[in-house]
């Protein structure tokens, strides 16, 4: 079934068409990777999903479970169940891990939660997401990246997402993080979450997505599983230039 | 933790209690100090609801005070209840921060702020030039006597009441709302927080508070002008008293308003207006110095800690 449907999406910034005429589809319960070179729309086509461009022009149709999403605002698109990260990660800093967390638990749901059931809750998506328990109440800006990471992510999963939106989880990790990280958005997929991920690590995007899309100068490029995106020659050409001999 | 907690309560118990019985036994002067020191603690902690709380400082904070004793004051004048005329000036006081939110929200940070001293403004212009209903320059007053110890009381129930809430409020979820809108809109939003709803609530919460205390004010002094109320040293006041306190914590903006009433006071004898330096002096020693307040100090903080 699909969860997401985007249908020739355009949006332009005055003279500049960041994401131009793209249309893709999620499946419930794959992970979909997008890639593409520096500048070619993938967080435009997030925040797009997202509603942060709520209000102003855009081109094309988003279904979120057959529903029309596109006109809603940001905090309504939360509550149907899409959540994301941002690529420069976006914690509030001044707030424990667990208050982090509680946001999401307390506002990114429809349903209400009592104060009661949502610290627990809280605990359990920092251990989820490895975050160690003598972290959970430091103030965010005390905690290192690769925790700060975590704790981004674990306010996503606070709002209890049936679609993830990942923008970069991995840049500027060392091998065995990304290893971990890797370990981890594997366990958010089994845990039924929906994840739609950009990256720039190609062995991770590579292993873990069923599918990829590609764009470039904001058109969708190429579309399939990974084996066929790495030997399409557009793609190769988006990247390292065309050939010239 | 329980007896700690008791013991707290106790403390507090007891310090209302003595604040309370205190107009048996003081001069007028030092009583109408009082209630003047708890007026600037009621304008500086709901002005705090809103700048320290969700991080929007609204610098035409004193609107709303002066709108409520401006309504008390002409509806006493012509002939109403003063009970339905107090509770109409915190009608129209919230009444009006509905209104003015509307634009007012849909710009942030400096501009806010710089929006939020032009509706103050405009009000004081308007109430200025409203001649007829509101004597204009003259000023307005209101035919009460004896007015200093039910004054004090009312304004100190007022206090007591808005720092409780913005106690309350902080540890909510509601506050963990607003601390979102401060560290990040944009992000906020993506977590399911309806920002303009969020806003718009604490800006009512705090006109709310603040219209509670303009028509008690206004009773007690008999006699205002468009200047007192709406003035900028008064539009200012509490800005500065929160960030000298300690703007965000709930014991912040009171005790900036302590310290910072004191000194007017102290120097509204000798040197008139000079006040007003010392706004400015605070502002940018707070700046310089203590960009948390005082009570946000190292050794400050040191000393509440041990305490624990």
């Amino acid at each position: 079934m699909k969860i997401l449907e985007c249908e020739h999406l355009t949006k332009r910034f005055g003279g500049l068409v960041a994401v131009d005429d793209v249309s893709f589809y999620i499946n419930e319960g794959e992970i979909l990777g997008l890639i593409g070179p520096n500048g070619s729309g993938k967080t435009t086509l997030f925040n797009l999903i997202t509603g942060t461009y709520h209000g102003s022009p855009m081109n094309g149709t988003i279904k979120f479970y057959g529903r029309e999403i596109s006109r809603e605002k940001p905090h309504n698109i939360c509550k149907m169940g899409i959540s994301r990260t941002f690529q420069l990660i976006k914690p509030f800093l001044n707030k424990t891990a667990l208050q982090n967390v509680l946001v999401g638990i307390y506002f990114g749901r429809r349903d209400k939660v009592s104060e009661d059931a949502a610290l627990p809750e809280a605990q359990n998506i920092l251990d989820f997401v490895g975050l160690e328990k003598d972290k959970h109440n430091e103030i965010v800006a005390n905690l290192p990246i690769i925790d700060r990471k975590r704790v981004e992510i674990a306010r996503a999963l606070g709002t209890k997402p049936k679609l993830l939106l990942l923008d970069e989880p991995m840049s500027g990790m060392n091998v065995q993080e990304i290893t971990q990280f890797s370990d981890l958005i594997c366990q958010i997929r089994d845990s039924k979450i929906t994840v739609f991920m950009i990256e720039h690590v190609m062995r991770a995007i590579m292993d873990l997505s069923d599918r990829v899309i590609v764009l470039n100068y904001g058109k969708k490029i190429a579309e399939g599983h990974p084996k066929e995106i790495t030997s399409n020659k557009k793609v190769v050409e988006a990247y390292l230039g065309e050939a010239e001999w | 933790m329980s007896l700690l907690k008791l013991r707290t309560i106790a403390i507090i118990t007891v310090m209302i209690v003595i604040l309370a019985v205190m107009p048996m036994f003081l001069s007028t002067y030092i009583l109408t100090f009082l209630s003047l020191l708890l007026t600037y603690m009621i304008i500086a902690e709901s002005y705090d609801m809103v700048g320290g709380l969700s991080g929007y400082m609204n610098l035409g904070h004193a609107v709303f005070f002066g709108i409520s004793a401006y309504l008390f004051a002409v509806m006493v004048n012509y002939g109403i209840n003063a009970y339905v005329a107090g509770i109409t000036g915190v009608v129209g006081a919230v009444i009006f921060s509905l209104f003015i939110s509307y634009p007012l929200f849909r710009l942030r940070g400096g501009y806010f702020a710089i929006a939020s001293i032009a509706v103050d403004l405009f009000a004081m212009y308007l109430i200025t030039n409203l001649r007829d209903i509101t004597g204009g320059a003259h000023g307005i007053t209101v035919p009460f006597r004896e007015t200093v110890k039910i004054g004090y009381w009312l304004a100190l129930a007022i206090a007591i009441g808005c720092v409780i809430h913005y106690y309350i409020i902080a540890r909510s979820k509601f506050g963990l709302a607003l601390a979102s809108i401060k560290e990040d809109e944009e992000v906020a939003q993506h977590f399911g927080i309806a920002l303009y709803k969020t806003k718009v609530k604490i800006l009512v919460i705090g006109a709310f508070w603040t219209g509670l205390i303009g028509p008690v004010f206004m009773y007690s002094r008999t006699y205002i002008t468009p200047s007192v109320v709406f003035g900028l040293d008064n539009a200012l006041a509490p800005v500065i008293m929160a960030l000298l306190g300690g703007s965000g914590l709930w014991y912040g903006p009171v005790f900036g308003a302590i310290i910072l009433g004191i000194i007017q006071e102290l120097l509204w004898v000798k040197i008139p207006y000079f006040h007003l330096f010392i706004y400015g002096l605070a502002m940018v020693l707070i700046g310089i110095v203590l960009p948390g307040g005082i009570l946000r100090a190292t050794y400050v903080r040191r000393i509440v800690e041990r305490k624990r």
